[in-house]
């Protein structure tokens, strides 16, 4: 299960989810359901995110063994 | 929101002249009406829906879908077109056990009914499913 910590880096840089959403050229819905967990997103989605918020895409996703 | 007024302003006009043009052409008001109310009701939900977002520099078309806006689609369109088969296959049998064998006319009409219906259903299920937690 791929897990991230895109709220709290989005806290961090002081982002609101909108703004986050039109920086990597996104619906917010799409931030939410990121941040919920609920959304996996693409290669490409994943570095625009670690880049807008200034790390990296290790930092921002890791993969959740389920046991 | 100074982006989404140039959006509600440019579609809106947008849609006004189609309906001017086809009353020009001499449709009834009624459906001059239907296809305001559905154009405009489109519109208006698009942004709001969180499937689309606004790039107002593309003056033509700004509706864009993002990702996962794609991917709330093509999930929803496999699923109704597999609900399509199975429908299909249940009208064919039917059709087997009339005598002579046959299938209504109708039923097709009604199958493509549901595909649709099964489409917009299961789009919007989708759409709320990744935002609960």
């Amino acid at each position: 299960m791929i897990k991230n910590r895109v709220r709290q880096a989005r806290l961090a840089c002081e982002f609101t989810q909108e703004a986050l959403a039109q920086e990597v050229e996104v619906s917010r819905q799409t931030i939410i359901a990121l941040e919920k967990g609920n959304y996996t997103p693409s290669v490409k989605l994943a570095l625009q995110l670690a880049s807008a918020l200034g790390t990296t895409i290790e930092d921002l996703f890791w993969i959740e063994s389920e046991e | 929101m100074k982006s989404l007024r140039t959006y509600y302003l440019t579609r809106f006009i947008l849609v006004a002249l189609i309906c001017a043009i086809m009353t020009w052409s001499g449709l009834p008001w009624w459906i001059v009406s239907v296809v305001f109310i559905l154009g405009a009701g489109f519109f208006v939900w698009a942004p709001l829906s969180g499937r689309y977002r606004i790039v107002n520099e593309t003056h033509g078309a700004p509706l864009r879908m993002d990702e996962r806006g794609r991917q709330v689609r093509e999930r929803a369109g496999r699923n109704a077109f597999l609900i399509m088969q199975a429908l299909s296959l249940g009208l064919f049998l039917y059709g087997q056990f009339q005598e002579p064998p046959s299938i209504p006319a109708a039923a097709i009409g009604i199958m493509l009914g549901v595909g649709m219906l099964s489409y917009l259903v299961l789009s919007l299920l989708y759409e709320r499913e990744a935002l609960l937690d």
